[in-house]
């Protein structure tokens, strides 16, 4: 009968060796979470400036009215501020997902784009009254938790931004935060906000997935000159 | 990825690279009785004992004669061999196909016999029932023994002792042709470095139907081959290994075999293999995680078992990493009527390295260049080059083929637990 031979020093030096460098790959994902992390807060004080930037253009149009080339200022800065929100914010959201010890910092920076998005939509809805600006609007409120459909409503959206550049700013809200950040749930008793996806085009509510068909015709009509749908 | 994903992902991780971990340092402690075994160039034999080859052929009429013809060319007395071909049940023209050889070939003494169609398991049986050999050799009828082989595995038995059951052949594929073969041309290569370390450990799990060699005494006494298994190959060397005889590997010992030329075969040839071998670790399960059977029943017989979760695995996180995301885009194109020109407008190239997902890389990175050291080093060790394409052909071979085989592992664990039979 075969002696067989005992191979648990090698058993225990292979265990050894494969802690090593399985330790060595957690450790790589450490230090990448925590520069994902750095990061993350730089881009939330870029944000932060851009803000303030643009408020401060907010305000110079409310003393100096007739300066019109203010309003081509805060067109296109808005435009580029909400762009590099959304590839920011699409990022940060992966980053979250992803990362297993900063839930809670990323958490904060998440709140801080919401809040940020807020701000933008109003201080368009004020460029449109004061600059007559021919824009639109849309508050999208979903939910990650409890909306499946909501994806495809994004989709959508996403499509539409692509079509119509400047002229269309979409402002994602996401609910699933309402319980921490306040401001959510007074918007959306503001629009009688219950069902998710919806839409606020301009001020009108649509509940709801709206289909493309739909959403492009909702869109165009929106717009103060029918040729942009063309 | 949620946490039981991630668990999932870390756990294969953590086995496959325990694994390649623990092959590696088995190598570097036997590189010294590799390295001696390598010297040996010329194998003097100071007894030549009676070998039987069963050759079971079923509709082999390709290549039955050139394997018969391959036998002509064995560095071994014609007088101390006997040839059985057991014809079981062909359609095609085997039968003349034999005769023509036992015409053009008087020198070797070949024994034919003709039976119904009752499988190879049956077949190698008929030919373990009239054997006169001390030693029984088994070569499927599709492949080709190198001159020395022969020589060099009664050498393993002249000197091995009487445990010594089983000696199995360094197998290679015979002239690939195509790109699947020459995929399967580095599984083989690969194959070889790891029967040999298996067989320095005890642990060696197959008996490769292309010319093993058995102690046809032991083999009578144990029953013979199952007949009713859909590996008899695997089947004989969990037995041998359940009866703790030894099994030794020939690494030099070298036998040529056709495989298979596309995809459907290849699932057919795998899905036999991969079934079977869950049968067979059901049927010795008792040896499983058992110390008496040594690195065999604490190590070899898990990680058979944990191959099988790899290759589901495999499987699943390409469809979760890959597959997904791409369903997603299409998803995404479908929606919007495939208006791909709009959503090419105003493309913004927006990576940061920081989006790199450095677990994954690292994951990735590090089991690539322990399968490549085991590459070359398998390579050296089947004194086999690499080719001018061979990163390429590696490239392939962990990107395709580990896929290819994963997905036929998938679908195997299916029809086994749907009972799906299948005949040899």
């Amino acid at each position: 009968m075969v002696k067989r031979e005992s191979y648990k020093h090698m058993y225990i030096i292979a265990g050894i060796i494969t802690a090593l460098i399985f330790s060595l790959g957690l450790l790589l994902g450490l230090v990448l979470d925590y520069e994902r992390l750095q990061y993350a807060n730089r881009v939330t004080k870029q944000q932060e400036v851009n803000f303030k930037s643009l408020q401060l253009n907010s305000v110079l149009l409310d003393e100096f009215k007739s300066k019109k080339e203010l309003c081509s200022i805060l067109q296109v800065s808005l435009q580029q501020v909400l762009t590099d929100l959304g590839y920011s914010l699409e990022r940060i959201e992966e980053y979250e997902k992803e990362s297993d010890i900063n839930k809670e910092e990323y958490e904060l920076i998440l709140r801080n784009y919401l809040l940020d998005n807020i701000r933008y939509w109003l201080i368009a809805r004020r460029g449109m009254d004061m600059c007559n600006m021919d824009m639109v609007t849309i508050l999208y409120f979903f939910s990650e938790e409890t909306c499946d459909i909501c994806p495809t409503q994004g989709t959508l959206l996403t499509y539409y931004k692509k079509k119509y550049g400047n002229d269309l700013l979409v402002f994602p809200i996401n609910v699933d935060l309402r319980k921490e950040e306040k401001v959510v749930p007074v918007l959306m008793g503001i629009f009688e906000i219950d069902t998710y996806p919806t839409l606020v085009i301009n001020d009108k509510k649509y509940e709801g997935l709206v289909n493309r068909e739909e959403l492009g015709k909702l869109i165009c009509a929106s717009f103060k000159n029918a040729s942009k749908c063309k | 990825m949620n946490v039981a994903i991630k668990v999932l992902l870390f756990t294969l991780y953590l086995g496959l690279l325990y694994s390649l971990v623990f092959f590696f340092l088995t190598f570097l402690e036997k590189t010294g009785i590799f390295k001696k075994e390598n010297k040996r160039k010329v194998i003097h034999l100071k007894h030549y004992p009676m070998v039987t080859i069963a050759v079971p052929a079923h509709n082999e009429e390709q290549g039955v004669y050139s394997t018969l013809a391959s036998l002509t060319r064995l560095d071994y007395p014609k007088d101390r061999m006997e040839i059985i071909v057991v014809n079981d049940g062909s359609t095609d023209n085997t039968e003349a196909e034999v005769k023509r050889a036992i015409k053009d070939f008087p020198e070797l003494k070949i024994i034919l016999i003709n039976q119904r169609n009752m499988g190879k398991g049956a077949a190698l049986n008929k030919a373990l029932e009239i054997a006169t050999g001390e030693l029984f050799a088994c070569l499927d009828a599709d492949s080709v023994v190198e001159p020395k082989t022969l020589k060099k595995m009664v050498y393993m038995f002249n000197t091995g002792g009487k445990e010594l059951a089983l000696v199995t052949p360094a197998m290679k594929v015979k002239e690939p042709r195509n790109i699947l073969q020459r995929l399967q041309r580095t599984e083989y290569i690969i194959s070889i470095l790891l029967q040999r370390l298996l067989a320095r450990m005890d642990s060696i799990y197959v008996a490769p139907g292309p010319f093993s060699v058995y102690r046809t005494s032991i083999i009578r006494k144990h029953g013979g081959f199952d007949h009713t298994s859909i590996t008899e190959d695997q089947e004989i060397a969990y037995r041998m290994q359940y009866h703790n005889y030894k099994i030794a590997h020939c690494h030099d010992g070298y036998v040529y075999t056709e495989c298979p030329k596309n995809v459907f075969k290849l699932f057919r040839q795998r899905n036999r293999w991969y079934r079977g071998s869950l049968i067979n670790l059901l049927k010795y399960r008792r040896m499983m995680l058992n110390k008496s059977y040594g690195h065999f029943g604490v190590f070899q017989m898990p990680l058979n078992l944990f191959s099988f979760f790899l290759g589901a695995g495999s499987v699943f996180f390409f469809v979760y990493f890959f597959i997904r995301p791409l369903a997603r885009q299409v998803r995404n194109l479908y929606l919007t009527d495939f208006d791909i020109a709009t959503w090419l407008k105003d493309f913004r190239f927006n990576f940061n390295i920081l989006d790199l997902n450095v677990n994954i890389l690292f994951v990735v990175a590090a089991l690539f260049v322990f399968s490549l050291v085991v590459m070359f080093i398998a390579h050296r060790n089947a004194r086999e080059g690499l080719g001018h394409r061979g990163f390429i052909s590696l490239l392939a071979y962990f990107l395709v083929y580990y896929l290819l085989l994963g997905l036929f592992c998938c679908l195997a664990i299916i029809e086994l637990g749907l009972g799906k039979k299948q005949k040899w």
